[in-house]
């Protein structure tokens, strides 16, 4: 009886730990995340230098040949590496030529968390990269997401799936303006919705959404996706255009996060 | 956890245990997703502990292992600190005081457990995204998220069972 007591004694004191160290360390917790992701950081740049020691075997000819295979799969590792850090360089080098406006920095996805439903992702560059919250992120095709977290070297960064963003975007082709927002049920097939649409919209199934860069957060003209139907809300009737990024969301597993851009933090009226 | 042998290493290799799997938690390619869900491993962990330690080190692993749940997620404390802290109660107080203490009681309470926990979260979610979003976020995340919670704590309860020194 005397143990119960004791039990539920400690279970109310880490209860109120607990809770009063939520509170009090609220977004202070970055440095405990900061330092986790240090491994997967880690062992994503560790693939180029990975070697082992030779054995001494009693027979030459079977130390020489070890020895050669070794070397020959520690060039391929660092031939495997270079190629994909070339391929991400020449993605990064095209967009920066295509849009020179742009500040980029490009980085790895080193983490996704396994709680969120959203797919949202911890890329390898952080503030002391000059990525800050609020940056937004993309790839060669398009918008991905935003940084929402940003640590020392590292950032979490929210997809465009997701409700919590929203991004004033409009159809290229036809001027229709609305809101960027995800749904439950959309995130499920990587796809998001363009909503706050006018009745008379005439936004139509293969339309390019780009962002309007209106409330200085997002640069204008980036790609977020493509029309893939227009839609009625079930609760208010109103408009909605579901839209396909060009990416899938899911699987990326490099990004580009825009640290500046012309028109940054500037509120302007859309043309 | 009963007062045995070597109590201070074995809670030194578990501490090592929690470790490594918060730090492999969220490692991008390490947990691919399998029907629309990733195990949530520290969960599997804390719940793991619970069915073969005493209450204080269950609740104080339940308590960490939330906490860096809620931080990896959200960068704040708080769902999941809460939620496998009370679970590191529940268990082994249900498991020594009303249930037969066997493998299979264990087991049953762990999934319990699991169901409740994700079950509770998707309750939460409700609040931020609407219970229509969250209904359809636990019918194609949530549920395949129990399982495979559920299906990594049954390997960590016999290596926490190891390493605790036998447990239950």
């Amino acid at each position: 009886m005397r143990g119960k007591g004791n039990s539920l004694k400690f279970l109310i004191i880490t209860l109120i730990t607990v809770t009063v160290t939520g509170v009090f360390a609220q977004g202070k917790t970055g440095f405990i995340s900061g330092a986790f992701n240090l491994v997967p950081l880690g062992i994503s740049s560790l693939t180029a230098s990975a070697k082992s020691t030779p054995d001494s075997a009693e027979n030459d000819e079977l130390t020489r040949l070890k020895k050669e295979n070794e070397e020959l799969r520690a060039e391929l590792i660092d031939y495997l590496d270079l190629q994909r850090e070339n391929e991400r360089l020449l993605k990064y080098f095209n967009i920066s030529k295509q849009k020179p406006d742009l500040t980029l920095k490009p980085a790895e996805v080193i983490a996704r968390d396994a709680d969120d439903d959203f797919y949202s992702f911890t890329i390898g560059a952080g503030t002391a990269d000059g990525v800050s919250e609020g940056n937004p992120v993309i790839t060669e095709n398009g918008l991905i997401g935003q940084v929402s977290r940003a640590e020392q070297y590292s950032a979490v960064v929210t997809t465009i799936l997701s409700p919590k963003l929203k991004i004033g975007a409009y159809d290229s082709r036809t001027a229709d303006g609305g809101v960027v927002s995800g749904t439950a049920e959309l995130s499920l097939k990587n796809r998001t919705a363009l909503t706050m649409l006018t009745e008379d919209n005439s936004i139509n199934e293969g339309d390019i959404i780009t962002t309007q860069g209106s409330g200085g957060i997002y640069p204008k003209g980036l790609a977020v996706g493509k029309v893939k139907s227009v839609e009625y809300s079930g609760f208010d009737a109103t408009p909605y255009a579901v839209v396909e990024p060009y990416e899938d969301i899911s699987k990326v597993t490099s990004a580009m996060v825009v640290t500046d851009f012309s028109g940054r933090g500037e509120v302007t009226l859309r043309d | 956890m009963t007062k045995t042998k070597g109590a201070v290493p074995r809670r030194i290799l578990l501490a090592i245990e929690l470790l490594l799997i918060a730090t492999l938690y969220n490692y991008a390619g390490l947990m691919p997703e399998t029907f629309g869900g990733r195990p949530l491993l520290l969960a599997a962990a804390a719940l793991s502990v619970s069915a073969c330690a005493d209450t204080p080190t269950s609740v104080i692993c339940g308590a960490l292992c939330g906490a860096l749940a809620d931080i990896f997620s959200s960068g704040g404390i708080g769902f999941y600190a809460i939620a496998l802290s009370l679970c590191g109660y529940a268990i082994p107080e249900l498991l020594s005081k009303k249930l037969n203490p066997n493998f299979y009681s264990a087991l049953l309470l762990i999934f319990s457990a699991t169901v409740v926990t994700i079950t509770a979260r998707y309750v939460v979610n409700a609040f931020t995204y609407g219970f229509a979003d969250s209904a359809v976020l636990y019918l194609y995340h949530g549920l395949s998220k129990i399982v495979l919670t559920f299906t990594a704590a049954v390997p960590l309860y016999f290596l926490n069972r190891l390493i605790l020194g036998g447990g239950r």
